[in-house]
């Protein structure tokens, strides 16, 4: 681990090099800091949690909190991850700020590149694997949202309707309906095969930074919520056809929604926001549950186990805590505990 | 170790020191004070980052206005460009942390490999940039935000140093045309630390057309005159003066011998010495009486009064004369008429008895001669019945805070905050903060309907607070730079802004009054335009400006005291005949300043010199135009001379700009020649009695420009009259031309 960690220093003082290019002026130290979390995703086994940082991902034993595996060969921090339903395969996005970005895809259990690919004119923001494993979504910066074959990395759709960055995405349980939170405020319903819009959410009043749908198990169909800037949680019900009613808002926050997460039972929502709180919501009421101790900086990830047990939190320091879904308890792993910096 | 390594920073910034190159004796004296650490104007590869990095508040902001990035017309724009909002000129730092850093999951900044932040690449055009080019490697602002990136991007917290004073080197300057200078900007630091910030100021000139200023500070002279260079930086400001003398060779015994009647005029020669102006003569008898009449009483002098000043060889004639203007009726409209303007006395939304109301007790205020400060306190603490407290209809006509706010700060301080609702002021030291707590002291203002229609009962409330809108919170009240008051204080918020207010330390409000007498006499206030009191917009004579105030705070607030220091002064009765040095003079009273009459005051001189008035809705027969005290409904000629309408406060509500309507209207409109045709009329009077040619034209004439007709003048006009076959016809002609002629129509 300490010997990975020092190549990768000098990995990085290359590429710093390389970058500033015809600088004369050599490049300032980076001040040793812990690349931020800004994905997760739990196996569907719940053995494994995926944690995107800069430029890798860790896999790690949720239990233990050792790191399995480090997956390489990122251009830029890694902004989504997600497990195929199968948990056989792992997808990891990110790529350049303005430039483009990049798709790869792991065995997971190997720990070996299967493919991977660039598309996009500026980073991935998001990544959904579509119910049946076939299709992989990704939505970027460049406003749009792409369909990709994951056997072959080819791209199957461009959705464009959005007007400024898509932040977020997110599959309805069924595999209908394909959703996309935007900086343009809106939330977008699309069906997924054609390609087509089905129905603009507008009930934000700013950037959605964060989307959901309830699991299959919820009750009342197909419910989605989202969150972003104007710091509320905003329920939807999605009919048939993909046209969406609001079921109920609630500001939330005293700052921006970053994170939400559903529990795979559908009877709690966590949020996390740039107040730097983590809290846990009943859906059907917005009634706040438990609210979890403030955190020393943004929670840009969150995730629940698929055995509804824990929360997994991923802040922009570098840190990563595991919580008790019922009990709010920090679980103490020695081997993620430690100071970031 | 660690005393080694204080030892050796102590070493480095004594080196450092060392090296600076020789300054000017004035920057030597204050580096002596406290060495800076940071020193912009060098080159970048010399300055030292500062011990802790560089400050995310202090540097990284600056470095991004410098860099125009969070201007209004790029980031700072309210809807961003790009998806990348920034606050306009950095006025929130904790905001722009959160963007720069947090926002699309730290899209913006790498912390890992700092050189390939998106903040970084942009500006640099290495990746494509809507904005262009606008930072390069290697520079200082380079540096700042490339080090701080490395150095972990750290957040501007509560306890960073603040700026507690900017001073500038040189603050004054004295050049000739075609001259360069370089200023240097100091910014001096809560915890005593100074910075030479030169290269990060915002600079901008008040008059391009004496010296100009880039982007750096360097200064160059375009002509003669003085201008004032702003500076704005982190919402503090301050500015360095140049004079640049016009190139005029005057013997110093000018200024000795120009006469000097009091203070005023040992200020006003002093600068007039300084910029080698040549002051005009002394106005004679007949020019005086009809200037003082019209700029104190609104009024023409008649006939009689020309005749009996001109003749009066008394030598303290017009001291009398400008004491009795002050005790006539007419003085009491016209400044009753100039305090309904500012306070917007009207039926637009007053009742007519509410706005008869306000308008008796301005009218009355005046007549007692109220001292000012008395007045506006009066105003400020209006509690009762609309009707009987005339002063209350001030709150029924500004009943929204923030619209209260401005209006008060435009009224009484002569100034606008109204960008810091929104935003810090750009060119201004106020703050949103600053504004909400200012707009906090005037959210304690109940109403109710009185018992009758039109009354309107005020009072205080004991609660009722405003949020400040970003913090979603209320701040302590508090007047623009005063002190706050407890949210739980007993005192009446009301109280405590009069206090602050009419405090004679108060800064704003004598001296924004005084400046708009002032103007009155002299055709341009001392700080132009007079509602616009910033600090960065400085008054062509301060040391006049603060003695005014001075001397008018030390007599009580007294108007008419401060109305006949001004009148008496030398500087008030020169003529307006400019001499080889100073046509282009109007900002340093070297002559008298020309103005065309205000509406009100042509239309009455109209009616007076041909003795028909005109009638108002709802006034008596006779009142003249100075007397209405409604806004609503202005006649016709009122509205195209510039009446102001009284909708919102602001000077240039009343306008002066000559137009074609009014050209038309002067020449073929209905208002002049009805008068010159109608019974009863001057010149129905001169046919009907059959006055002498000769002796009308000298009625006309005294009547109208106060003054004999010239010989030559005299001479064609008789000849015309005589050889007219239509006498009535002939006289109209006369008097039609003397009163649309520019001699009539201008006060000089």
């Amino acid at each position: 681990m300490k010997l990975s960690l020092s190549i990768a220093l000098v990995l990085l003082h290359t590429t710093v090099f390389f970058i500033a290019g015809e600088s004369q002026v050599s490049p300032p130290p980076a001040k040793r800091v812990r690349a931020a979390v800004s994905a997760l995703a739990f196996s569907p086994d719940g053995a494994m949690l995926a944690v995107g940082r800069y430029r890798e991902v860790e896999l790690l034993d949720p239990a233990s909190g050792q790191v399995k595996a480090t997956l390489r060969g990122f251009e830029n921090q890694v902004r989504g991850v997600a497990f195929s339903p199968d948990g056989r395969q792992l997808v990891a996005v990110g790529g350049n700020p303005g430039q483009f970005g990049e798709v790869r895809l792991f065995d997971p259990s190997k720990g070996t590149e299967i493919r991977a690919w660039r598309g996009h004119r500026d980073h991935v923001t998001s990544v959904a694997y579509a119910p049946d494993g076939r299709t992989i979504a990704t939505a970027s910066y460049d406003r749009t949202i792409r369909l990709w074959n994951p056997a072959t990395g080819t791209e199957l759709q461009t959705l464009r309707d959005h007007t400024d960055a898509v932040f977020a995405l997110a599959y309805s349980p069924d595999g209908k309906f394909l959703a996309s939170a935007s900086a343009d405020r809106t939330v977008k319903v699309w069906d997924p095969l054609t390609g087509r819009r089905l129905s603009t959410l507008g009930d934000a009043l700013d950037a959605v930074n964060a989307l959901a749908f309830a699991p299959a198990s919820a009750k009342d169909g197909r419910i989605l919520a989202g969150g972003g800037a104007d710091r509320t949680i905003h329920i939807w019900q999605l009919s048939e056809n993909g046209e969406g009613k609001r079921l109920r808002s609630l500001i939330a926050h005293e700052d921006a929604i970053v994170a939400i997460a559903y529990a795979p039972d559908g009877l709690s929502l966590a949020t996390s926001a740039g107040d730097r709180s983590l809290r846990i919501w009943n859906p059907a009421t917005l009634v706040e549950t438990r609210t979890l101790e403030t955190q020393p900086d943004w929670v840009q990830a969150l995730a629940f186990s698929p055995d509804g047990r824990w929360v997994a939190a991923g802040r922009f320091d570098g840190a990563l805590s595991i919580y008790g879904a019922m009990n709010g308890q920090k679980r103490r792993m020695a081997s993620i505990d430690k100071d970031p910096r | 170790m660690r005393d080694r390594l204080k030892g050796l920073i102590i070493f480095m910034a004594l080196l450092g020191l060392w090296l600076l190159p020789a300054r000017p004796v004035s920057q030597v004296a204050s580096a002596n004070v406290e060495p800076l650490t940071l020193d912009t104007t060098r080159p970048a590869s010399e300055v030292t980052t500062p011990v802790g990095g560089w400050s995310f508040r202090n540097h990284v902001i600056p470095v991004l206005t410098r860099l125009g990035c969070n201007s209004g017309a790029c980031h700072g724009a309210l809807a961003g460009k790009g998806g990348f909002k920034l606050t306009l000129r950095g006025y929130d730092p904790e905001a722009d942390y959160n963007v720069m850093t947090r926002q699309t999951a730290g899209r913006r900044i790498n912390l890992m490999e700092p050189t390939r932040s998106l903040l970084l690449l942009k500006p640099t055009m290495k990746i494509g940039h809507g904005g262009g080019e606008r930072l390069t490697i290697g520079s200082l602002e380079y540096r700042v935000l490339s080090e701080w990136i490395a150095g972990g991007g750290t957040a501007p917290v509560e306890g960073d140093p603040r700026i507690t004073a900017l001073e500038v080197t040189p603050r004054q300057l004295t050049l000739a045309t075609g001259a360069t200078a370089q200023l240097h900007v100091i910014a001096r630091y809560s915890d005593g630390h100074r910075e030479d910030v030169t290269r990060w100021v915002k600079y901008s000139t008040a008059n391009a057309a004496v010296a100009g200023v880039d982007d750096d500070g360097a200064i160059k002279v375009a002509g003669p005159g003085e201008t004032a260079i702003s500076l704005w930086y982190q919402s503090n400001v301050a500015f360095a003066r140049i004079t640049n003398p016009y190139p005029n060779n005057i013997p110093g015994e000018v200024f000795d011998r120009s006469p000097r009647h009091n203070y005023i005029d040992e200020l006003v020669i002093a600068r007039l010495r300084e910029l080698r102006i040549t002051p005009s003569a002394q106005a004679g008898d007949a020019e005086f009486i009809r200037r003082a009449y019209l700029d104190a009483a609104g009024t023409l002098p008649t006939v009689a009064e020309v005749d009996r000043f001109v003749a009066d060889k008394s030598s303290g004639k017009r001291a009398t004369l400008v004491d009795q203007l002050l005790n006539r009726s007419e003085f009491v409209d016209y400044w009753a008429n100039r305090h309904a303007d500012t306070l917007l006395v009207s039926s637009r939304l007053l009742r007519e008895n509410a706005m008869w109301s306000f308008y008796n007790w301005i009218r009355e205020s005046v007549r007692v001669n109220k001292p000012y400060d008395r007045m506006v306190r009066e105003i400020v603490t209006a509690n009762g019945n609309t009707l009987e407290n005339g002063a209350a209809n001030y709150y029924v006509l500004h009943k929204e805070t923030t619209e209260l706010t401005e209006n008060f700060s435009m009224a009484f301080l002569g100034m606008s905050i109204t960008c810091a609702r929104c935003h810090n002021h750009p060119l201004e030291k106020w703050t949103q903060k600053q504004y909400y707590q200012m707009a906090n002291l005037f959210t304690r203002i109940g109403m109710k309907n009185g018992q009758r229609d039109g009354d309107v009962q005020v009072y205080s409330n004991p609660f009722g607070e405003i949020n400040h809108p970003r913090l979603g919170k209320p701040l302590p009240p508090a007047p623009l730079d005063g002190q706050p008051l407890a949210f739980d204080s007993t005192v009446d918020r009301r109280d405590h802004l009069a206090n602050w207010l009419t405090s004679p330390a108060n800064p704003y409000f004598a001296r924004s009054y005084v400046n708009r007498v002032w103007k009155n006499f002299m055709g341009r206030g001392l700080v132009e335009a007079v509602d616009d009191m910033r600090a960065t917009n400085p008054p062509s004579n301060e040391e006049l400006l603060t003695a005014l105030t001075k001397d008018f705070t030390e007599h009580g607030f007294d108007t008419r005291h401060l109305i006949r220091t001004i009148m008496n002064s030398a500087a008030y009765q020169r003529t307006g005949t400019p001499n080889s040095t100073n046509a282009d003079d109007e900002r340093y009273y070297s002559r008298y300043v020309l103005r065309r009459l205000p509406a009100e005051v042509l239309l009455d001189a109209v009616s007076q010199v041909t003795g028909v008035p005109t009638p108002f809705p709802n006034m008596a027969p006779g009142t003249r135009a100075l007397q209405v005290p409604d806004a609503k409904n202005n006649p016709y000629f009122l509205n195209v001379f510039g009446k102001p309408p009284r909708l919102i406060t602001v000077e240039s509500e009343r306008t002066a700009e000559p137009t074609v309507a009014q050209a038309l209207h002067a020449i073929n409109g209905e208002t002049l020649n009805q008068k010159l045709r109608a019974p009863g009329g001057i010149v129905d009077s001169i046919v009907r009695h059959n006055i002498a040619d000769a002796m009308a034209l000298r009625h006309l004439y005294l009547a109208a420009l106060a003054r004999e007709p010239r010989p030559d003048e005299l001479q064609r006009l008789l000849t015309a009259l005589r050889e007219s076959d239509d006498r009535r016809q002939a006289i109209e002609d006369v008097a039609w031309a003397i009163l649309t002629s520019k001699e009539f129509m201008f006060n000089h």
